[in-house]
């Protein structure tokens, strides 16, 4: 047995994870650091089309596009987890529509988000060990940290892979936990 | 179906109900940038109101501002800064489309909706928000 099925348990069941990790730039952090989907999650990654931006949004809002008849707002991750810095906008090179795993208060409909990625979105197969491994005593970084969305974070040679919570962002609600959780830290 | 006046601003298309667009002006850019009010032919005052620094990226050549459009809204004028002279079209707005949750507050106020056409989004303007745009952005 060779190397390669290292992902392979006793019972021949694959312990290794499929995701899509997005490049994720965060200022504290010298290394690389992704935020990770699961196969899951992603509904479709789209090329590039146009994005309709909104007047008076938040940064981290670059506008909405049309998906089958439906809005759907697109994010940027640099700038959400940025927010106090100034990011310059490069662009996106693809459209990665996800589902947030709310619902519409209004509608009932079930919430998706559009991720603009700077740089292609990867698809990685991850080994259960990896995701389970304890943490090196390595804390997630504080921007990540302060975006009120971050639900996980394994570090790893010199950056990290974060998981992230959108359901906020899709649901117009992070602005609301930031504050309160600003509120309680002081 | 609805006739439209159909807006390029900062390179999108925003729609205003006909009867709320009363001329439409060219703009002369090297003259008029920062105004904060333009004198009608008539004799009254329209408030500028210029969307497009809110729209964030670099507009493209085709969609640098060129025209005024003037809105009446209860009474008082509007100047909207767009490119080209803008268009009429027939929409149908039967289902329009409502941000995504995602937008609130002022975003939400400005555009209440949106019209999808084929691939095209029209993004309506609420007049009564367009109003105060210009305090909101000396706010920020």
């Amino acid at each position: 047995m060779g190397q390669g099925k290292e992902t392979i348990t006793a019972g021949g069941r694959q312990a290794g994870i499929r995701a899509f990790l997005v490049s994720l730039a965060v200022d504290d952090v010298a290394g690389k650091v992704f935020c990770l989907f699961s196969q899951s999650q992603v509904v479709e990654i789209l090329g590039l089309r146009p994005i309709q931006r909104i007047p008076f949004s938040p940064a981290y809002l670059e506008g909405v596009i049309n998906y089958f008849d439906q809005l759907l707002p697109v994010i940027n991750l640099d700038k959400l987890c940025n927010r106090t810095a100034n990011h310059k906008d490069e662009g996106h090179r693809q459209l990665m529509v996800i589902r947030t795993g709310s619902v519409d208060p209004t509608s009932g409909e079930p919430l998706k988000v559009v991720i603009a990625a700077r740089t292609k979105v990867r698809l990685a197969k991850l080994s259960a060990q990896l995701l389970t491994a304890p943490c090196t005593g390595r804390e997630a970084p504080l921007s990540l940290k302060n975006t009120g969305i971050l639900r996980g974070y394994f570090p790893q040679d010199s950056g990290g892979i974060a998981l992230i919570d959108l359901s906020r962002v899709a649901l117009g609600t992070l602005s609301e936990v930031v504050v309160a959780e600003g509120k309680q830290v002081d | 179906m609805r006739t439209y006046f159909l807006a390029l601003i900062g390179g999108q298309w925003f729609g205003l109900d006909t009867e709320c667009v009363t001329n439409v002006g060219i703009y002369n850019e090297s003259k008029e940038k920062g105004k904060k009010e333009l004198l009608l032919p008539d004799g009254n005052l329209a408030t500028v109101c210029d969307l497009q620094p809110l729209l964030g990226g670099e507009p493209a050549s085709c969609a640098c501002p060129s025209h005024y459009l003037i809105i009446t809204h209860q009474g008082r004028f509007i100047a909207l800064v767009m490119a080209g002279k803008g268009r009429f079209a027939m929409v149908d707005d039967t289902s329009p489309r409502v941000l995504p949750p995602a937008f609130i507050g002022i975003a939400r106020e400005l555009i209440p909706g949106a019209v999808i056409n084929c691939t095209d989004v029209i993004l309506q303007l609420n007049l009564e928000a367009l109003e105060k745009v210009n305090d909101w952005m000396a706010s920020r």
